[in-house]
């Protein structure tokens, strides 16, 4: 078995959008509009930069027009986001709505929830986190405890979400609960997805400060939590379909490849100042460089069969395994070729910033949207040894 | 050119080597050119696909070379074609090539081309050069007055030491002295064509040896029982084929990218792309062989079992032309004069 992964070409039209992209960075970096980071679809919630997007139409472009969207395409959409994730713009408040919420509710929403969420996620007014991971449910994700009861006109929701991204910030969250008790010769049925106000008054969201002292992982506790009817997302008892036909849209996107490139476009320029660059460290980025080119490719030709209807799991475990490790391996190459650095949050040195926040954020790479270790079995099922 | 015929193109490629190599052809630790495969290729107009009709080529573009180098790669099949095809299509536009001549190329040599009684001498060394002994013509870079030109010289007027690699393959020293050459190409574009086309031709050939390892290792693991289950069980194992298997991923996509990139170009767009996809081509190789031989136990490293047949290629391919860090430190260096690493990754969307 290979991959079918035909080489993307983009046509001019693509190049115009590039440049526009390109010129706005340009323009918000020199006026102190934002300032460029390592992992800033986590790292920057920034709604007033969300809203600058939006207003150019550069959030939504999957969505269409009738809901708000600009109705570009993914592939578009994709030209939009790699500039802004290699520039390291801000762009956490909106990223897991415009690229995950929004291809599921055009999928499985009622009419209804497409015309209450799209045209608000579109312009920047409505944020989402995603609430999959529990205590006792990381890897093993079927084990989720958390438990919609049905009552009069709607579910009553009990559990507590963990590692919630932007849980404190979002708006409202996708929540994955069990329906039905778990069937041991059926675990992956039972489940079913709600849309949840985190707003609402049984919802209590508790901070999880990062090794780094940030404050981006929230637990998400909800205690008898009632969720009308209209709030359910899709099918009930279909909610682990729904949520893996959504993991090639999470895994193999620009965002599992480009986490560090700031780094790396900073580490270039570092050494293109140096006279006395050493051979050694210019191989070491070009080789960076090499497996770069490679995963963008991956990673385009995923976002066109995504856009063709496709389903290409097998290739998007593949484009995750790869593009986080190659992620890591930036960090790691800074560490190992660049001396006289000293990684810093508060250096005046941008070098010293980016690569601080890159060493802390690291172990995340691998960890996020799936472990690599299960990344690892798609593949091995994938190719028919499992 | 539609993938319907680049699948022929590979399903006749399949066919033929199916037929001919029915033997390891190796003699005295060398391999011998498999004479059965290159004329059934040249029957099928496979041997010079992307050259012109006039130098006995098939008039056909960049991807079908690649499937039938990919193909004969997956095969481990003893023939220059890769050296053949590149130096006929670098000399057919500026002169005669005969369809029969076997060709080769040098992308390692140290050639002068002086000028005695108004005619110009070559004189040098070539290194590691491919299958020279079968080949009537050397196609290499030389410094001349003009700057760097290409020139092909006869073989039969070298003074050669033969070499041949870990997988047997003749890689020969070529020493020439005051040797007129039997062409001359003054167009740098040429030199530039010939160092970034024997990259990325050669990567493809490592990237068919490689998909040929893991099918052997797939089929291997899923046979071979161990503690009373099929070795594909095991997770560590899943995960090796795994490992390999995203190797393949990564050293495919960049050649897939090089091969609609090239196909036309010339400049540092288009060497930065062989460069970058040689890379990728060395790593993979460099894990699939690991993996590979690591999964097969003992027998993997026998003669007996066909896998060596695809390692020690994908080993020895390693060392051809230029090194994997050889290949980082020139694209590095290629990176300011492209706008940056971002500027570079999309320069091929902007147009070169």
């Amino acid at each position: 078995m290979t991959l079918a992964l035909a080489a993307v070409d983009v046509d001019a039209a693509m190049d115009t959008l590039r440049s526009e992209v390109r010129a706005f960075i340009a323009e918000a970096v020199s006026a102190g509009r934002f300032v460029p980071d390592c992992d800033s679809w986590l790292a920057g919630w920034a709604p007033a930069f969300s809203a600058e997007l939006a207003a150019r139409g550069w959030i939504g472009m999957a969505i269409p027009r009738e809901y708000g969207g600009s109705g570009r395409g993914s592939l578009e959409r994709y030209v939009v986001i790699e500039e802004l994730l290699a520039a390291g713009a801000p762009v956490a408040a909106h990223w897991i709505a415009d690229r995950q919420i929004a291809p599921a509710l055009l999928r499985y929403g009622t009419e209804q929830q497409k015309q209450a969420y799209l045209p608000k996620i579109a312009s920047a007014r409505a944020f989402f986190a995603l609430g999959m991971s529990e205590a006792d449910a990381g890897s093993d994700l079927a084990a989720i405890r958390t438990k919609a009861t049905k009552v009069e006109g709607g579910w009553r929701l009990n559990g507590a979400k963990l590692w919630t991204s932007g849980g404190h910030h979002a708006h409202a969250m996708v929540v994955l609960a069990r329906t039905c008790p778990v069937d041991a010769q059926a675990r992956h049925s039972g489940m079913s997805q709600f849309i949840v106000d985190l707003r609402a008054s049984e919802v209590t969201i508790n901070p999880i400060l990062l090794m780094s002292g940030e404050h981006h992982f929230n637990e998400v506790v909800f205690e008898d939590a009632l969720v009308s009817d209209d709030a359910v997302l899709g099918t009930i008892g279909d909610g682990w379909k729904q949520v893996t036909a959504e993991l090639a849209y999470e895994r193999s996107g620009p965002e599992r490849l480009l986490s560090t490139f700031p780094l790396l476009t900073a580490m270039f320029r570092r050494l293109e100042a140096a006279a006395d660059a050493s051979e050694a460290e210019l191989a070491a980025l070009g080789a960076l460089l090499s497996r770069a080119r490679s995963l963008r490719e991956i990673s385009m030709s995923i976002a066109s069969a995504l856009q063709r209807g496709e389903a290409p799991d097998v290739a998007a475990a593949v484009a995750k395994d790869l593009g986080t490790r190659f992620e890591q391996d930036v960090v790691d190459t800074a560490l190992r070729i660049l001396d006289g650095v000293c990684a810093d949050p508060s250096s005046s040195d941008e070098l010293e910033r980016l690569l601080s926040r890159a060493a802390l954020h690291s172990p995340g790479f691998t960890l996020r949207g799936g472990t690599n270790e299960i990344l690892r079995g798609v593949v091995a099922r994938g190719l028919g040894l499992r | 050119m539609s993938d319907q015929e680049l699948t022929q193109i590979a399903h006749t490629v399949d066919a033929i080597v199916t037929r001919a190599a029915a033997t390891d052809l190796r003699e005295g630790g060398e391999r011998q050119v498999d004479h059965t495969a290159l004329k059934l290729l040249t029957e099928a107009g496979l041997r010079r696909v992307a050259v012109t009709e006039a130098a006995g080529g098939s008039d056909g573009e960049l991807p079908h070379l690649a499937v039938v180098l990919k193909r004969l790669g997956y095969h481990a099949v003893n023939i220059a074609l890769l050296e053949d095809h590149l130096a006929a299509e670098l000399l057919a536009p500026h002169t005669a090539v005969a369809p029969e001549d076997m060709l080769t190329v040098s992308s390692r040599s140290d050639l002068i081309v002086a000028q005695v009684d108004g005619h110009a001498v070559v004189s040098g060394s070539c290194w590691h050069v491919p299958w020279s002994r079968t080949a009537s013509l050397v196609v290499a870079p030389a410094k001349s007055d003009a700057g760097q030109v290409l020139v092909a010289l006869p073989t039969a007027e070298a003074a050669i030491t033969p070499h041949h690699n870990v997988a047997g393959e003749p890689r020969d020293h070529l020493t020439f002295n005051a040797v007129a050459p039997v062409a001359e190409v003054n167009d740098s574009g040429s030199v530039m064509k010939l160092r970034s086309r024997v990259l990325l031709y050669r990567a493809l050939t490592m990237l068919g040896a490689g998909e040929r390892a893991l099918d052997l290792t797939i089929t291997h693991v899923t046979d071979r029982t161990q503690f009373g289950s099929p070795l594909s069980r095991r997770q560590v194992v899943q995960h090796y084929i795994a490992e390999m298997f995203g190797a393949l991923t990564a050293a495919r996509a960049a050649c897939d990218a090089a091969v609609s990139a090239l196909a036309g170009g010339t400049g540092p767009t288009t060497l930065a792309t062989s460069l970058a996809t040689r890379i990728e081509a060395d790593r993979m190789a460099s894990v699939v062989a690991r993996l590979s031989h690591q999964l097969h136990g003992a027998i993997g490293f026998t003669q007996e079992h066909p896998l060596h047949l695809s390692t020690t290629r994908l080993t020895a391919w390693r060392q051809d032309d230029l090194s994997e860090t050889a290949c980082a430190l020139e694209l590095s260096r290629l990176v300011p004069d492209l706008g940056g690493p971002w500027d570079t990754l999309t320069a091929r969307r902007l147009q070169m």
